[in-house]
């Protein structure tokens, strides 16, 4: 059994607000005639839980080998017959009947990421019975102006050194979405939900971009540090939980949207704020902003994200415009003050090869280029001189 | 749009495309198709010049005089290269 991923576990089963929501949640929903999938089981609690509840068969589904604990833990407390342990992506396995009430908790700090919402709209349209309870049934995207000085501050000294400029990598820790752990009084506004995630609505779980512009109205004078966003849980019926940031132990924590530079606000004040999420591939792209009074603070996770132009580079638009411009003008003037001077082509030639080597390959191209731009000037005198004489009488 | 609408014109970045300007280089990233596209620094340019709420022809004008270019190709290039980037839904375009 993996130490980290217990650790991991040991962190989500203390988290009394999700764990007895998550029990009152079971208690309601399954009865002796239930089929029950918990769906990212882990160590079992919540199978266990429902098997505890009565449940005539609940399947344990995890991609982590921690899952593999659940058939002792089950056989231990007399559910032996009635738990069964499948390890593996739910979109692969088959079930050997379709669940009534399907439970999971595959969110991260917020329930975006990766292809958890793909997950559950599969769920949807291809495990769940129909009519089935899907625990949760709907999460709520919260977002509010907080400040963090503290926080601001060790971010920004970290990325100081006497005698050395590291702005711009400042810059960049500093822009930087993250999580965080809030307990409420970093909280400097009202809140208002971004967006709203139906586990029911398949279709609306296919979304790509998720997000809103709107107002909050500022609590207290001072800056704001950034936007944090949490998530509300309706998980059956009334039953359901907040992230929202608080003293009691949360095992999700906070997702902030950090300002480089603090905005000021003044209390009672109306601020724009927009938290927009879009998943490109599996990756989650930020954008948000802040508009006060006091100025307009606007980022991308674009702007943050670890990648170089190298990485990128094989997707580039091939265009002319690639070819980088040559200084026709200037070389121009090199061979006409060579051919001025009396200069023998091949002394016009070595010092353009030298300067432009990336445009003169060779001592031959750069050979040839001269000669022909000096045979179009022969030319040019010579037809002149034609005309001249067969205008003159 | 023809060449000459276009000319006339003033590029615009759609709501759905950011840019990331990395060393010389412009990374556009379309979140409509989940593309990351690549620019190089005479790309750039260009690119950056038909954004700054000129025409293009305006910004061809200012390009000309950076550059040490022959005015048909770069105004040829330019509308090339424009016209791959609308393709790829990465500009669009406001008649002035």
């Amino acid at each position: 059994m993996p130490e980290y991923d217990l650790i991991q576990f040991t962190g989500m089963v203390l988290d009394q607000v999700r764990r007895q929501a998550y029990a009152r949640a079971i208690v309601a929903c399954v009865n002796a005639d239930s089929v029950v999938l918990d769906l990212g089981a882990g160590p079992g609690l919540f199978t266990l839980l429902a098997a505890a509840r009565g449940a005539r068969v609940v399947y344990a589904v995890d991609l982590l080998d921690i899952v593999e604990a659940v058939p002792e833990l089950a056989e231990r407390n007399g559910f032996g017959n009635r738990v069964q342990v499948l390890r593996g992506d739910i979109r692969d396995l088959v079930l050997p009947e379709r669940p009534d009430v399907v439970i999971s908790d595959l969110r991260g700090v917020l329930p975006i990421h990766g292809d958890h919402l793909e997950v559950m709209a599969y769920v949807n349209e291809h495990v769940v019975r129909p009519g089935g309870v899907l625990i949760p049934r709907q999460d709520r995207l919260h977002v509010a102006l907080v400040a963090m000085p503290t926080e601001h501050g060790e971010v920004g000294a970290a990325w100081k050194e006497p005698g050395l400029d590291l702005g711009p990598i400042r810059d960049l820790a500093l822009a930087t979405p993250h999580r965080v752990i809030l307990h409420g009084p970093e909280v400097v506004s009202t809140t208002r939900v971004w967006d709203t995630i139906d586990y029911h609505q398949p279709k609306e779980l296919r979304r790509r971009r998720w997000g809103s512009t709107g107002d909050v109205t500022a609590t207290a004078s001072g800056v704001a540090h950034g936007l944090a966003c949490w998530f509300a849980t309706s998980l059956v019926g009334d039953v359901g939980f907040t992230t929202a940031p608080s003293p009691d132990h949360q095992t999700y924590g906070h997702w902030l949207l950090p300002f480089v530079d603090p905005l000021p606000i003044g209390a009672g004040e109306v601020v724009e704020v927009r938290a927009d999420v879009s998943l490109v591939g599996a990756e989650p792209i930020w954008r948000w902003s802040a508009q006060a009074a006091g100025g307009v603070r606007a980022a991308t996770s674009l702007d943050s994200l670890p990648v170089s132009a190298g990485r990128l580079r094989g997707l580039a638009i091939e265009t002319e415009a690639s070819v980088p411009y040559v200084p026709e003008l200037e070389m121009h003037l090199e061979m006409l003050q060579g051919a001025h001077d009396g200069r023998p082509i091949a002394e016009i030639a070595a010092p353009l090869r030298e300067r432009w080597p990336n445009h003169f390959t060779s001592p031959e191209i750069a050979v040839g280029a001269v000669e022909r731009f000096i045979d179009r000037y022969r030319t040019r005198t010579r037809q002149d001189a034609d005309l001249v004489a067969r205008a003159e009488p | 749009m023809n060449d000459e609408e276009v000319l006339q014109a003033t590029a615009v970045l759609p709501e759905h495309v950011l840019l990331r300007r990395v060393s010389e280089e412009l990374i556009l990233l379309n979140l409509d198709s989940e593309s990351y596209y690549g620019l190089d620094a005479t790309g750039t340019e260009i690119l950056e010049a038909v954004l700054a709420g000129v025409t293009v022809a305006a910004a061809l004008d200012r390009l000309r005089h950076t550059w040490d270019v022959d005015g048909d190709r770069l105004r040829l290039d330019t509308l090339r290269l424009l016209e791959q980037l609308a393709d790829a839904g990465l500009v669009g375009f406001t008649r002035s």
